[in-house]
């Protein structure tokens, strides 16, 4: 897929863990494995959202582009 | 009454297609042998000739009954969305157009070979009926394992939607 999910790099420029992140946002620590090795199918918008609230950045941020 | 997992429909039907399979290779492999002892006397006639081409869609059967045996052992263990499932569907809708095209040909014998005071003119219809319920069975499972891929594809999608 095009769509890659930085999610990691982020995560370490707020230096937040794997585990602290998923009790932040609400989902288990596997899902947010899945996410992270864009293992993922789809991302909802209020995952998106609560993201993008607990590492206090924007989609754009998480989501890149590639062709 | 349940339909999937243990003491289900699903269970008791994985039962007798397992009874069925036993009796099948008896009856397959006794006629088989009788075939055999009586080689000569089953070529003597087209009539009979088609009974020993006939036989032979008994091996598909076969494969198609051990198939089925494979589909409902995964649904008595709730693995109805398996991929595997699939396989099986496909296995058993060639079996099912092996089988229409064997009763073709005997249809086509028939039809071709014999006169109509030869052979009581039940038989060649008999053929083109058994040929075309198959022929429609094998559609009928085409079409259930695109419905199936279709639907383990939505699963996987679902799951994988964090």
């Amino acid at each position: 897929m095009a769509i890659i999910v930085n999610l990691d790099v982020m995560m370490a420029k707020r230096k937040m863990s794997s585990l602290e992140l998923a009790e932040k946002i609400g989902i288990t620590p596997a899902n947010l494995s899945v996410l992270k090795t864009n293992k993922g199918k789809a991302i909802r918008f209020s995952t998106l959202d609560a993201i993008c609230n607990a590492l206090d950045c924007t989609p754009g941020d998480i989501l890149e582009y590639k062709k | 009454m349940k339909i999937l997992g243990k003491r289900s429909l699903s269970s008791i039907i994985e039962k007798c297609l397992v009874i069925l399979l036993i009796l099948g290779i008896f009856v397959t492999i006794s006629v088989g042998i009788w075939i055999v002892l009586n080689w000569e006397k089953c070529m003597e006639l087209i009539l009979t000739k088609t009974i020993v081409i006939a036989y032979l869609s008994s091996f598909p059967v076969l494969i198609m009954v051990v198939e089925f045996i494979k589909i409902f052992k995964n649904l008595k263990n709730e693995k109805a969305f398996d991929k595997q499932n699939i396989k099986f569907l496909k296995v058993s809708y060639i079996a099912s157009f092996i089988i229409c095209a064997i009763y073709l040909i005997n249809t086509i014998i028939l039809i071709l070979k014999t006169t109509w005071r030869d052979t009581f003119i039940v038989y060649p219809m008999l053929m083109a009926i058994i040929a075309i319920v198959f022929f429609f069975f094998g559609i009928g499972l085409i079409v259930l394992t695109e419905i199936y891929k279709k639907a383990i594809q939505f699963k996987e999608e679902n799951e994988l939607t964090i």
